[in-house]
């Protein structure tokens, strides 16, 4: 598919948030630019403190402002800038449009009103439908999701469900409306493995079902690698690498991504050399560095990167990175891959 | 690794009464042991018991029933601050583990000054500074309060606190889980290190499948208060027996799928049962696929199949 006609439906342009706390101006983000295509699933990794939560809880309007404030930027959704919409505006869009899967399932469902109640909710708001009608939709969305005996469950309280379970009520909530697009923000990091693969085939499945766009946040490299087409590695509030998710993976040309890559034990391997770790803690992002937020902990960091922010290098189609030494000058480093022997894989399948 | 046994556990239960006349077999009849030196993981879905298998041998709850030898005498022979001192623990939360008022140092000394290993002032301080040398931190960072460190920084104070008594024996309760990928790489390492140093012997607890394999030398895989299998790390990932541990290892996601669209999985049905009901027979039957009629009604006794490989299934048993 040519990225050129694909319809963008979320568009996301020089976006500056900052917090205002006694300790001074905590600039969050700084200058993001992406773009989510219609039913692409995109994944934002980073660590904690990267920004990663902040830019959807932007998108959705959720940061309580004050203390947090949009500097300037522009969130363009279907061909409207919501980064100006009043509170008003953005109730019509959060749930119906837009719909959000949190971390932890029961902070997000209300312990006192049966499940079905809470997933017919936003259809009796945005849909005006009548409370028995919702409630019959309710009962099919429980069952949508893979919840066994929808008709008694749909009329039990949340705490009479497992984690995995509760999970799958937060996303048939999410899915009421049947929004255009689906923010998860690290939808299985309080799931066992077991129960994370079931939420992830299950979310694979409704996207494909209903057509919606996925922004999928996590910091486990392996489950983008499972689930999403397009990655954004964010670091210190600012985008260090984008692309797809095979070209960054076999290919990433960042350090910081290096790093991330390296600091995960391999399954498959057999070494019990050393991880490899990043030395040295994220940013204090109320003064951020005057250059790329990564360069105190780069260990191939020049002068330059600590004084001037690096350009926004294309490697290749949609593939781009954030860093010096993509610049023609910079001295070329070579790495050696631990992946590199799946894309020669993919070559040979070719 | 040596071959020398520092815990033997024996048919240990840890029963808790959960009120209305109901108990909760949170460890049941596990048997195994645990040698001088090295590391041996736990890996299990939530509620499966791992933690309470961690506490329950370092003393923190009584056990219910079984046999529990250290250095080859029974745990109760031992005085209650004997067993204090050589078996540590370091938690999951760093935030909660760790007392907000009190400094640093003090949070790393408080064992020592319990037990008087200190002779003076002086010797107090240069033992909390090497302990914060060793596992990474400053020594000026000695009168700061907890909320001054990032979380990895204070699971290290937490590491600090683990080893200041010089335990033989260290249980780690998911001590990474709460930290940034980066940031687990450093404090694996540095247990790893330690280890080198001072041949200290660990239970690593975790649900991370991958750092378990990394961190590991032998891994036992729990379910429902059972331990179904346990063997060496390698065999473990690359020849499991027991059908829960092969989709508990299907189910983990690989960057090696990436060119996969619908990766091979095992899949699990079904949620883990109660454990204050569980299945009859094995505990598994309710979500094999290979269940048997025999699996339904007798329980496995977990035996070695191979040298070194323990498993508890009847399906491997006729196998052989």
């Amino acid at each position: 598919m040519k990225n050129n006609d694909r319809e963008k439906i979320l568009e996301i342009k020089d976006l500056h948030v900052s917090f205002d706390t006694y300790a001074g101006e905590v600039r969050v983000l700084r200058g993001i630019n992406w773009h989510l295509y219609k039913g692409e699933t995109l994944a934002i990794v980073g660590e904690s403190g990267s920004g990663k939560s902040v830019t959807v809880q932007t998108i959705m309007k959720l940061i309580p402002m004050p203390p947090g404030r949009i500097v300037k930027g522009e969130i363009i959704f279907e061909g409207n800038d919501i980064a100006k919409y009043s509170e008003k505006q953005m109730s019509k869009i959060r749930g119906q449009k837009i719909g959000m899967i949190f971390q932890n399932p029961m902070g997000a469902l209300n312990p006192t009103i049966k499940v079905g109640k809470q997933i017919a909710e936003s259809l009796i708001i945005h849909q005006k439908m009548k409370k028995k009608e919702a409630l019959k939709i309710a009962v099919e969305l429980v069952k949508m999701v893979g919840i066994p005996n929808p008709e008694k469950r749909a009329f039990q309280y949340p705490h009479e469900f497992s984690g995995g379970m509760r999970q799958r009520i937060v996303i048939a909530i999410a899915l009421a409306c049947k929004p255009t697009l689906l923010i998860a923000d690290e939808p299985t990091t309080a799931l066992d493995v077991t129960i994370q693969a079931q939420i992830l085939d299950l979310m694979k499945n409704l996207k494909k079902e209903m057509n919606t766009s996925i922004i999928l946040i996590t910091h486990d490299l392996a489950v983008v690698a499972e689930t999403a087409e397009r990655m954004i590695v964010m670091y210190g509030g600012e985008i260090m690498e984008t692309g797809i998710v095979k070209d960054v993976m076999l290919n990433p040309e960042h350090p910081y991504t290096w790093g991330l890559m390296d600091s995960m034990p391999k399954l498959e391997a057999d070494t019990k050399d050393p991880l490899i770790s990043i030395d040295g803690t994220p940013p204090d992002l109320i003064a951020p560095p005057e250059g790329c937020p990564f360069a105190p902990r780069c260990i191939y960091a020049m002068k330059v990167c600590k004084t001037k922010k690096p350009p926004s290098y294309q490697i290749k189609d949609s593939h781009y990175c954030n860093c010096w030494l993509q610049h023609d000058e910079a001295d070329k480093i070579k790495r050696v891959n631990p992946l590199a022997k799946y894309a020669d894989k993919e070559t040979d399948n070719e | 690794m040596s071959n020398e046994k520092l815990i033997e556990i024996k048919n240990l239960k840890k029963y808790f009464n959960i009120g209305g006349g109901q108990t909760l077999k949170a460890v049941d009849d596990v048997t195994f042991d645990i040698y001088k030196g090295e590391t041996i993981g736990i890996v299990g879905e939530s509620g499966c018991g791992k933690t309470t298998l961690g506490r329950t041998l370092t003393v923190l709850y009584k056990r219910s029933g079984g046999e529990v030898k250290y250095n080859g005498k029974d745990i109760s022979s031992y005085a209650k601050k004997d067993l204090a001192r050589c078996f540590q623990m370091i938690f999951q939360d760093p935030d909660a583990s760790l007392d907000p008022r009190m400094t640093c140092g003090d949070i790393i000394a408080e064992g020592l000054d319990i037990f008087k290993m200190c002779k003076s002032k002086q010797e107090r301080t240069d033992i909390v500074a090497e302990l914060l040398e060793k596992v990474g931190l400053n020594r000026e960072h000695v009168n700061r309060f907890p909320h001054e460190f990032s979380g990895g920084q204070k699971q290290r104070i937490g590491i600090a606190r683990a080893i200041a008594l010089k335990p033989d024996f260290i249980v780690c309760d998911e001590p990474i889980s709460a930290l940034d990928v980066s940031i687990q790489a450093q404090v694996v390492n540095l247990l790893k290190n330690l280890q080198i140093e001072t041949g200290l012997t660990f239970l690593f607890i975790a649900h991370d499948l991958s750092m378990v394999k990394y961190i590991s030398d032998r891994v036992g895989v729990m379910y429902l208060g059972e331990m179904v299998e346990l063997t060496d790390s390698n065999t473990l990932y690359d020849n499991p027996l027991h059908p829960y541990t092969i989709s508990l290892l299907s189910a983990i996601p690989k960057i090696e799928n990436l060119y996969k669209d619908n990766p091979e999985r095992v899949e699990l049905t079904g949620e883990i049962p109660s454990p204050i009901d569980p299945p009859p027979g094995c505990k598994f039957n309710t979500r094999c696929k290979y269940a048997i009629d025999r699996c339904k009604t007798e329980r496995p006794i977990i035996r070695e199949v191979e040298p070194g490989h323990f498993v508890s299934c009847h399906i491997v048993e006729q196998k052989d």
